[in-house]
């Protein structure tokens, strides 16, 4: 059975339609993204997904079944409100936070130090949390996530307020957790980091499911109507090209409807180019995102 | 469970206890009541004067007097007391020119026929001090009882003393032991005090998480119940350490006072242990009352501001007796005071001032403290759904009708949590 199993959700806040209609399921052992626009209804499902509000309609199986209070020790979230213990020491109210998922006192302390080594705060276990910058913060918040070593780690924006190197080192954290078989679902907006941890995506818009599955499979399915190409020598006129542009080191072709990457690569190879590179232009998130949220508008 | 609950609840009372504000509120009271009576000595200081005082005897009753003992009193009156000393004089015209020259305070005459009339005019330009008086007076009981025997000049110097008892001579009042009496007053007036700076500390600790956004992470740590429990739970055990404190702290300042400086009343406050217990017994489930509905209101209300203004209008039920405190004093047994007693958020306060006054069936302590108890798990209850309706309403408030009426379907709250949707 699959960590989170979503069917057919749906919450309302008065007159205001928070999520409409969303179901999916996370598998174990992967990183799943769960992307949206503003307002969309991510942080509603996370919330639902926990227990913290009852959807109106609509199942909610996690970890098996429905949520309890054993389960929250087997779940890590950091979620998009941060918030810390402000007036108290970093050690002690990650130790405290830990205690609360069943953590005995020993071990917390252990594995507290121990993180705070890892993401280099061990220098401010003694400070207030008031006292920390917002980076060391926000890698507080991290800590207090997975400290408990939870099965499925639910994660909103990670990687806000985190310099190039703590996103790499929280990168490779997060892929180290899959490794290790831990599910995790994560909420963000910065589609680059969607396209380098996910495995499989949930894109929802105004409450609905737009876009879910496979993220190879998805950039494949947008795909088909560019070419990258390049050649050692100049490239000839092609029948079925709509656009050029520049992609790198290669040319960009995008085709006219009805014209197959297969209909212009035999078109080159007919007029004899030696070509150095040929390959379907798969589509960032980032264009996917936008079509598919665009296309879900209309 | 049950573990999360005192985790919290050793988490919170750690946070509250070990800190200096904590410190402060525990010394607050005995320097109030210290700055009390400081305030009581500088005022009866203010009131005597140094200057002797005169008498002129026109009936030769005191041709020759007996000095009144000068060591009268305990030794913080000898230290206090300023000594006056009495001057006679041989008429009325030359006793009279002292006091215009202001060299005496005031002076007596005693009539002609002083020995059967007992008459004394006394004649001032001010009011003469309270010392001057008290010494004049003691001057004449000694004279008055110069011939008898010792045993009787005690006893008459002791005076009566009057003693009331209740019917079932369960309870019995001591003239003089006023203090006796002010004690469960003031121990109604400590416990709102106590009330209020505790449960004032939980009420902003539970708004503090809403506003420091530390509630959603907790909320998915464990139950609502748990958190809330081990949050009342911690308050109270930071009020009854707070209230120990206090007791400790005046019990040794009374010793001190009665021993080192003879104040013979700090030795004489007696309360019946049956009376402690009782108040004990009321005291807990109410400040547990007082705990959850404060809770409750942290839970609903949108920052820490608006916590203290209502939490002011909690206060005022909780002091409702003491509105009524002549009525209650009156007829300790009227319907009101038995009403007051059983509505489990003035039971307290009501008990506290009619015990001074009064004895009280069983039956009605059981029914108050049954009701509390109830009340109190009550407020819990209710500050853990309020908890979970409240707790991702950042900046927002949840009305009662709200609270009360999803409560068969928990978080369908009427608007959208801020942070996303």
């Amino acid at each position: 059975m699959n960590p989170v199993e979503v069917s057919h959700i749906a919450k309302s806040f008065g007159t205001t339609q928070a999520v409409a209609d969303v179901s999916f399921s996370v598998q174990r052992g992967e990183i799943f993204g769960l992307l949206g626009p503003n307002g969309a209804g991510k942080t509603t499902t996370i919330r639902i997904m926990l227990d913290l509000f009852k959807p109106d309609r609509g199942t909610v199986s996690i970890l098996g079944g429905p949520m309890s209070e054993e389960k929250k020790e087997r779940i890590g979230y950091m979620p998009e409100e941060r918030g810390l213990y402000q007036d108290i020491s970093l050690e002690r109210c990650l130790t405290y936070l830990a205690r609360l998922k069943g953590l005995s006192a020993a071990e917390a302390k252990r594995r507290v130090l121990e993180y705070l080594a890892q993401f280099d705060l061990t220098p401010h276990r003694t400070k207030k949390v008031k006292e920390l910058s917002k980076g060391m913060q926000q890698k507080a918040q991290i800590i207090n996530t997975i400290l408990h070593d939870p099965e499925l780690v639910i994660i909103d924006e990670p990687f806000t307020a985190l310099d190039p190197v703590n996103t790499q080192m929280v990168k490779e954290l997060m892929r180290d957790l899959r490794a290790r078989g831990k599910t995790i679902i994560m909420s963000t907006h910065q589609m680059h980091q969607v396209e380098e941890l996910c495995d499989r995506i949930l894109l929802i818009d105004d409450g609905y499911n737009i876009l879910y599955g496979d993220l190879d499979q998805i950039r494949r399915q947008y795909s088909g109507n560019q070419v990258l190409v390049r050649a050692a020598s100049e490239l000839p006129r092609v029948p079925g090209v709509e656009q050029v542009g520049q992609h790198n080191d290669a040319i960009k072709w995008t085709l006219s409807p009805g014209t197959t990457p297969q209909t212009v690569l035999k078109a080159l190879m007919a007029q004899d180019v030696a070509l150095e590179r040929f390959e379907i232009a798969l589509p960032t998130v980032e264009e996917i995102f936008i079509k598919a949220v665009e296309e879900g508008a209309r | 469970m049950m573990s999360k609950l005192w985790r919290v609840a050793a988490h919170e009372y750690r946070n509250h206890v070990l800190n200096r504000g904590f410190l402060f509120a525990i010394l607050s009271v005995p320097l109030f009541l210290g700055l009390m009576i400081g305030m009581g000595i500088m005022t009866d200081l203010m009131k005597q004067d140094g200057r002797p005082v005169g008498y002129v005897d026109q009936s030769g009753w005191l041709s020759e007097p007996v000095a009144p003992p000068a060591d009268r009193g305990s030794p913080l009156t000898r230290l206090l007391e300023r000594p006056v000393s009495l001057i006679p004089y041989d008429s009325r015209e030359v006793a009279h020119g002292a006091l215009e020259a202001g060299e005496i305070q005031a002076y007596y005459v005693l009539s002609e026929r002083y020995s059967e009339s007992r008459e004394v005019e006394l004649v001032y330009t001010r009011p003469p001090g309270e010392n001057a008086t008290e010494r004049f007076e003691a001057f004449l009981q000694v004279n008055l009882l110069a011939d008898q025997r010792p045993e009787i000049v005690h006893r008459v110097v002791s005076g009566s003393t009057l003693v009331v008892r209740t019917p079932d001579g369960s309870r019995e009042l001591v003239e003089g032991q006023v203090m006796s009496v002010l004690t469960p007053i003031l121990m109604s007036i400590t416990f709102m005090i106590l009330f209020m700076a505790t449960s004032f500390t939980l009420l902003q600790a539970v708004v503090k998480e809403k506003e420091n956004r530390t509630m959603e992470i907790l909320a998915t740590s464990m139950s609502p119940e748990q958190l809330i429990g081990g949050k009342v739970l911690a308050v109270v055990g930071m009020g009854l350490t707070m209230f120990v404190s206090w007791i400790a702290l005046i019990a040794l300042a009374l010793l001190f006072a009665g021993h080192v400086l003879g104040v013979e009343w700090a030795l004489q406050i007696r309360i019946a242990p049956s009376a402690l217990a009782a108040i004990a017994l009321v005291a807990i489930p109410s400040f547990v009352l007082y705990c959850g509905l404060m809770t409750a209101l942290g839970s609903t209300v949108a920052d820490a501001q608006e916590s203290q203004q209502l939490g002011g209008l909690i206060t005022l039920v909780f002091g409702l007796p003491f509105y009524g405190v002549v009525a209650l004093v009156e007829q300790p047994n009227s319907p009101l005071a038995i009403g007051l007693s059983l509505f489990p958020l003035t039971a307290l306060m009501a008990f506290c001032l009619r015990v001074s006054f009064s004895t009280w069936p069983v039956w009605q302590l059981a029914a108050s403290v049954g009701i509390l108890t109830l009340s109190a798990l009550g407020s819990i209850w209710l500050a853990a759904q309020a908890f979970r309706r409240g707790m991702l309403r950042y900046g927002q408030r949840l009305s009662w009708r709200e609270l009360v009426s999803s409560s068969a379907a928990p978080q369908s709250s009427g608007a959208p949590a801020v942070g996303g949707r």
